[in-house]
């Protein structure tokens, strides 16, 4: 078992081959891994992005209507080719798309050799990189393979991904998504869904017979290479195990204690029981993925015996693990797992990332990258919990997380605010003591000792006078009485001169064994420095605040006024300018009969047209506003869809992380974009568009041709469309990540030039003069 | 009745008191665009109800003023002239003239048609639907709208019947009337800042005699001719805001 594998000891001897071997290839790399910056697309834009959506669609509707068949399969291989052409187009300009970087140049390295004797079928297939933590790969009907940064950044060999790749060849060649669309049409299946992600792998789940002949042709092709077929049996296992780090050491809360700085057993013990609950559920979901019947994929205990079956006994002399070198894949593999780290940071994985990035360090050199990574994790976690967030959602989740991931994640979601912080603040004080310089590991520790003081009200001062546990003991017998209980309490203690005494006698040691957290530093004195300096300030803070309250009802309402008049009549001076992000737009439409359906037609061309308005608009108001275009249209290039990706990075671990207080970690990339653009403001606007015709009232139809007075206004009546207009506009300050805007507003009007321009001038005007919350 | 229209009086400067000191909302406008001047034309179907022509059309000039998202004031003019066929109402007025004199009879059947202007001036709330993409002063709205008018006999009728009655007390008096209107119309703009639009409105009158346009209007007792005309040009006042609807260009700046 891959999970087992990992806990011998061999392992440790593995991983400092690896070490080895990355060292001497990071001499050989081009990419800055210790500075490392998101990679994004490169060279030029593929040619199907410069032809309109509809246009592809249309071409391939009148090739579909020139061959024989049914009427049936006709239309639904219309709809399949509409529904195709519309959905990649969106996949490839949603940033989430790479193409001309070094994991893609790798890919169809790959595929080149494996297509190498069919060069009809490799002008017909491109490769292209997912930028998805889901190890997952999957083809389109246009013959548009993903593979998936999760994926690559598992896979240990070149053989491992050409199975996978001749796989997904398969899939295309056989037409699959085509005959698994026809099926679920039979069967009523609602393709529907919100979200893009969600539709496409609703288009391209394949059914078990259609797995196994992909595995099956799959294997034919890889027969006619040099590739090591029986590499795909990791493939499988790696695939049974994603819910595991891609490699494992045991880390647990236990390696972070010192002699003075203990966990208690309070703590221990409920980490424990979360892990008893962790192996509840995995018993669960394995019987689940061992159960081929539940499953509309084959198992994949049974695909690796049917390939077991088929290798054994095959000459596999000859037959090699790396074709095009193992230097290449050694460098793509290490980029696909510091993508995989951003990716985690991104989506707020943050529990994940912390353990991933000391997994990174173990591999390869420990670097600036890794470093804030690492800081900005735990940080994360502070600010969550501090915020009251449950951290199951941030990558602590019991169940999701298996192998060695469950113990520190679990250990990260029963801390309690006071005790993760005073983790995190150890932490990034390490951290601090190897990168003084560097900014951004400065800002974070800086913000945890802040969140410790204000939020935490823990008197930073008090670590200086932390007790041992026997000290603590003799303290508290010494004034103790028999009648006083002894409680935990969290609560801020309300006189500080008497916080020693008061400590003693109502808190156990337990309860506070997080201010032991520094006494083994040998840098201690320099940190409790920074904690005195920090409670000085603090001081000073108060008495500024004491004269605010002190303020008469008059200034104080004189203030309000000022306030509520730059409310409503100054623009908000912190705006500079502004970075929109290409509208959005899902149009619906709604046919006589009641059925409505997403018209991706009308759809381009809304789009289109919108950005025209926000263009004119924008113009018109003056200021820096900047549209970042990623229309597919002949005149998109790879830094609009660069640009796009970024922002839509930024803007992704916003939304994820959704605190207002929280330092991001992808500001440090988009603030070069920012300056360009001379802007702080960032917008993403979408929009909701149904039009819906009424149902045919027979009955009034028959009154009005009754009575022909009312037959205009039957017909007014009938024949106008119900419109509904649903709008949402999110605006951020890049500089301090806070929102500015965060507005919904649902409208019954038509998307006319007039009422258009007449919406994006007042949700423009409105951002001027919002002021961040 | 002066009691009445002073209670009027104190009435619309309460709404429009309470219309200024509303809250301030911040208010983009249209464009950028808050205040539009805008040329009216008004067709009403009082006529409908008084005699003469179906449709009687009226201009008017107006300036508009968007003072936050949904809410507008509105100040216009509106001139109408117009014509009453003597002959109309003689028939009518036989019907209900008590001293049925016929000097004062052919009086009237000899005025010909007498003509005369409605001037009014208007003031009036427009509150913009915001939920129908409305930004004031754009988009779809419904108004109230409160004006006073004053109709006028352009003609002389001395002249007009050949003073032949001299004894008699002819020249017919101004009337004045109070109005009331709801309307509903909607704005539409071709460029940022020319555009036209549409309202349909209905009021009632209060007259100065204190008859109120709704409840009807009745013939009273008559001493001197002129009364008929009067009362015949109270009624076009009356019925004039009972049905009206406007079309016109505007001009936001």
């Amino acid at each position: 078992m891959y999970y087992t594998i990992m806990r011998y000891k061999s392992v440790k001897i593995l991983l400092a081959f690896i070490c080895f071997n990355m060292f001497f290839l990071n001499v050989h790399s081009q990419i800055d891994f210790n500075n490392y910056k998101p990679i994004y697309c490169s060279g030029e834009i593929p040619e199907n992005l410069k032809e309109l959506s509809s246009a592809k669609a249309k071409d391939a509707i009148s090739e579909i209507r020139s061959k024989k068949g049914t009427r049936k399969d006709r239309m639904q291989e219309q709809e399949h080719a509409i529904e195709v052409s519309f959905l990649e187009d969106q996949l490839l300009t949603s940033g989430q798309v790479l193409f001309g970087d070094p994991m893609t140049n790798y890919v169809n390295k790959v595929a080149d050799v494996l297509l190498k004797n069919n060069p009809d079928l490799k002008k017909s297939v491109q490769f292209f990189v997912l930028r998805s933590h889901i190890p997952n790969a999957y083809t389109t009907s246009n013959g548009l393979v993903f593979v998936s940064i999760g994926l690559l950044s598992r896979l240990e060999n070149e053989s491992q991904l050409a199975v996978i790749l001749a796989h997904e060849i398969q899939h295309f060649v056989q037409k699959h998504s085509l005959e698994q669309f026809k099926q679920e049409k039979n069967l009523k299946k609602d393709f529907r869904g919100s979200d893009l992600e969600e539709r496409l792998k609703a288009l391209y789940r394949f059914n078990k017979d259609q797995e196994l002949e992909a595995d099956d042709l799959g294997y034919k092709m890889l027969q006619g290479t040099k590739y090591d077929m029986s590499e795909g049996i990791y493939v499988f296992e790696m695939l049974k195990y994603a819910n595991f780090p891609f490699l494992e050491t045991p880390m647990a809360i236990d390696s972070f204690e010192s002699a003075n700085y203990k966990f208690p057993e309070v703590l221990k013990n409920s980490i424990r029981e979360l892990l008893k609950s962790g192996e509840k559920s995995d018993l669960s979901e394995d019987e689940r993925e061992n159960d081929d019947n539940k499953s509309t994929h084959p198992s994949l205990n049974k695909r690796i015996l049917i390939l077991k079956d088929r290798i054994s006994g095959q000459d596999n002399s000859g037959k090699s693990k790396f074709i095009i070198g193992e230097t290449a894949f050694k460098e793509m593999q290490k980029i696909a797992r510091y993508e995989l780290l951003l990716l985690f940071v991104r989506r707020g994985d943050h529990g994940r990332s912390y353990y991933l990035t000391h997994i990174l360090e173990m591999l390869y050199e420990q670097g600036t990258f890794l470093s804030r990574i690492k800081g900005m994790s735990i940080y994360a976690l502070v600010e969550h919990k501090y915020k009251g967030h449950n951290l199951e959602s941030y990558g602590c989740n019991v169940s999701d997380n298996r192998g060695d991931w469950r113990p520190i994640t679990s250990a990260f979601a029963s801390m309690d605010a006071k005790e993760l912080s005073v983790f995190a603040a150890k932490e990034l004080w390490q951290i601090s003591l190897k990168y003084p310089k560097d900014e951004f590991i400065l800002n974070l520790r800086t913000k945890v000792f802040a969140l410790m003081q204000n939020k935490g009200y823990i008197k930073l001062t008090d670590f200086q006078n932390f007790k041992t546990q026997s000290e603590f003991k003799a303290v508290s017998d010494s004034t103790s009485t028999a009648e006083k209980p002894i409680e935990k309490t969290d609560t801020k203690l309300k006189n500080p001169r008497n916080r020693a005494t008061e400590l003693a006698n109502s808190v156990t040691f337990n309860s506070i064994y997080y201010y032991g957290a520094f006494y083994d530093l040998s840098s201690k004195e320099e940190l409790f420095k920074i904690f005195r300096n920090l409670e000085s300030e603090k001081a000073t803070n108060i008495v500024d605040t004491d004269k605010k309250e002190r303020q008469s009802a008059a200034e104080r309402r004189a203030g309000r006024i000022q306030a509520t008049k730059e409310r409503y009549a100054a623009p908000n001076p912190e705006f500079n300018g502004l970075v929109v992000f290409q509208p959005k737009i899902n149009v619906v439409k709604g046919n006589f009969l009641g059925s409505a359906k997403r018209n991706y037609f009308i759809e381009e061309k809304t789009k289109n047209t919108l950005f025209q308005h926000w263009r004119y608009v924008a113009k018109k108001m003056g200021g820096s506003i900047h549209i970042v275009n990623n229309a597919v249209n002949s005149n998109l290039t790879t830094d609009d869809l660069n640009n796009y990706a970024q922002l839509n990075d930024w803007l992704m671990e916003r939304l994820n992380n959704d605190t207002n207080e929280m330092t991001l970690f992808y500001s440090q990339f988009i603030a070069e974009n920012m300056k360009e653009y001379e802007s702080n403001y960032i917008c993403w606007v979408g929009y909701d568009y149904i039009l819906l015709k009424k149902p045919l009232q027979l009955e009034n139809l028959f009154y009005s041709i009754m009575f022909p007075v009312f037959l205009p206004v039957y017909l007014y009546y009938q024949f106008e469309e119900d419109v509904t207009l649903k709008e949402l506009t999110m605006v951020y300050n890049v500089k301090n990540g806070r929102t500015v805007l965060n507005r919904r507003k649902v409208l019954e009007c038509k998307l006319n030039t007039d009422f258009a321009r007449a919406q994006i001038y007042e949700t423009i005007y409105e951002i001027k003069h919002s002021k961040a919350k | 009745m002066i009691n009445c229209i002073k209670k009027q009086s104190i009435c619309l400067l309460l709404f429009i008191g309470m219309f200024f000191t509303v809250h301030a909302q911040s208010n983009p406008g249209y464009m950028g665009s808050k205040e539009a001047i805008s040329l009216d034309v008004n067709a009403n179907f009082g006529a409908f109800f008084t005699g003469g022509n179906l449709i009687h059309i009226n201009y008017g000039l107006s300036y508009e003023y968007a003072r936050n998202k949904t809410s507008a004031f509105k100040f216009g003019i509106k001139r109408h002239s117009g014509e009453l066929d003597a002959e109309y109402f003689y028939y009518r007025a036989a019907g209900y003239y008590v001293p049925s004199s016929s000097e004062y009879l052919e009086f009237i059947k000899n005025s010909g048609k007498i003509t005369y202007n409605i001037n009014e001036i208007c003031f009036q709330a427009n509150f913009y639907r915001e939920d129908l993409g409305a930004i004031a002063p754009f988009g779809p709205y419904i108004g109230i709208e409160l004006s006073g008018s004053m109709i006028t006999p352009k003609t002389n009728t001395l002249s007009m019947s050949g003073n032949i009655y001299p004894e008699l007390n002819y020249k017919p008096n101004n009337v004045y009337g109070f109005n009331t209107s709801i309307h509903w119309g909607s704005k539409r703009m071709i460029n940022d800042n020319l555009g036209y639009y549409w309202d349909f409105a209905s009021g009632f009158t209060l007259l100065q005699s204190g008859q109120i346009s709704l409840f009807g209007l009745e013939y009273e007792e008559y001493e001197q001719p002129k009364d008929i005309i009067e009362f015949e040009l109270a009624r076009q006042l009356a019925y004039s805001k009972l049905i009206q609807v406007s079309a016109g260009l505007i001009y936001l700046f």
